[in-house]
């Protein structure tokens, strides 16, 4: 019969002003968070939840736990071990190899992300090691965390994105409306962020276009997106809403009629 | 220094339904809502979803009128090609996972 896989994890406190402790809130909530990870790799590997995990020992003298991992429900083993498979993915992440990862490894990336925070701050570094054959010990520092956040971005930018052309509405201020040329242009500065929009507004009248100026606006519009940028590089203006003067959302209350679907209704 | 929260649609619902199971949120969302320091994001999806209510008919205010204020009111985030993208391979990785995409 296959035996439990176990994993040992040791936390080193700041040696600059409390001897080396670790804050028991720093110990617990890395606990939690490991566990957290192990699961997630269990799941990812097997398809489903197939182990759990408990303290199988905590040491005396040192902030050191052993966890054990063991098959839930009892008599179904799957197939791969989620604490190996947990440290085969910090073993790549330290590699620093970030080729090796794609869209799909965002959530353990983020959730090793997570186990890294406070490094440096709450705690010196950390080790983890299963302590077996073809095993690497991993360990938990700034160098690991940065490796980590650095392989999140990689990968967010291997995101293909859109390249043509939709009709799409957006909400902000209309500005710097220059009708020098045959073809009026304006800058719509979105409410979100206030990031800035080049617009071509050839299909608006010269009148929409001086009444909408420096006014909250609802635009449609042909957006031209390029493959490079997330939001569109530029907006061919279809139609200006102005805004009214907003009331108050709590006006509203109660006077919606508003049905929620049942839970059979959306499956 | 501005928070920003984000309500997803069954929030709104929630308190334009002034939902009495959750009282005790109401008074949380109203609050956030009268605080200048509180910045709300939404999507455009959620006001999709809200404006699947319709508006009672004894009541004057047109359904015009509610999407003004929500549009001002709210930070809509817009819902371009780029979000669907990522948000289908999102749902594609975790129906992997889960075998579901349902909570």
């Amino acid at each position: 019969m296959a035996k439990n896989k176990q994993i040992h994890f040791k936390m080193h406190g700041l040696k600059k002003d409390t001897d080396d402790l670790v804050s028991p809130g720093a110990f617990g909530s890395k606990l939690v968070q490991l566990e957290k990870t192990l699961k997630l790799m269990d799941e990812s590997a097997n398809g489903e939840s197939g182990f759990n995990y408990g303290i199988k020992d905590l040491k005396i003298g040192s902030v050191e736990v052993v966890l054990e991992e063991f098959p839930y429900p009892p008599l179904l083993r799957p197939q791969r071990s989620g604490i190996e498979e947990f440290n085969n993915f910090a073993a790549k992440v330290r590699s620093g190899d970030t080729a090796l990862f794609d869209i799909s490894h965002k959530v353990m990336l983020e959730n090793l992300k997570d186990l890294c925070k406070g490094v440096g701050k709450n705690f010196s570094y950390a080790e983890l090691d299963i302590q077996g054959k073809n095993s690497t010990k991993i360990i938990i520092d700034e160098t690991f965390q940065s490796k980590a956040k650095q392989t999140v971005v990689e990968i967010e930018k291997k995101l293909p994105l859109f390249k043509g052309i939709t009709y799409e509405t957006h909400i902000g201020h209309l500005k710097e409306v220059d009708l020098r040329n045959e073809i009026p242009k304006a800058k719509l500065i979105l409410f979100v962020n206030r990031i800035e929009l080049p617009c071509i507004c050839k299909s608006i009248s010269i009148k929409t276009l001086c009444d909408s100026l420096n006014k909250a606006v609802s635009v449609l519009a042909k957006a031209k997106y390029d493959g490079i940028y997330r939001l569109p590089k530029s907006l061919d203006l279809v139609s200006i809403e102005i805004f009214r003067e907003p009331g108050k959302l709590s006006d509203w209350k109660g006077k919606f009629d508003i049905p929620y679907p049942n839970r059979k209704e959306v499956i | 220094m501005a928070r920003n929260v984000f309500w997803d649609s069954n929030i709104f619902i929630a308190f334009l339904k002034q939902e009495s199971a959750y009282k005790e949120y109401l008074e949380v969302m109203e609050d956030i809502l009268e605080t200048p320091d509180y910045r709300i994001f939404s999507s455009q999806l959620a006001l999709a979803e809200v404006s699947m209510g319709k508006i009672e008919e004894a009541k004057t205010k047109s359904f015009v009128e509610f999407v003004n204020t929500f549009q001002q009111t709210i930070t809509l985030i817009p819902t371009t090609p780029n979000i669907w993208i990522n948000a289908g391979k999102r749902v594609r990785h975790l129906a992997e996972i889960y075998h579901s995409v349902m909570p």
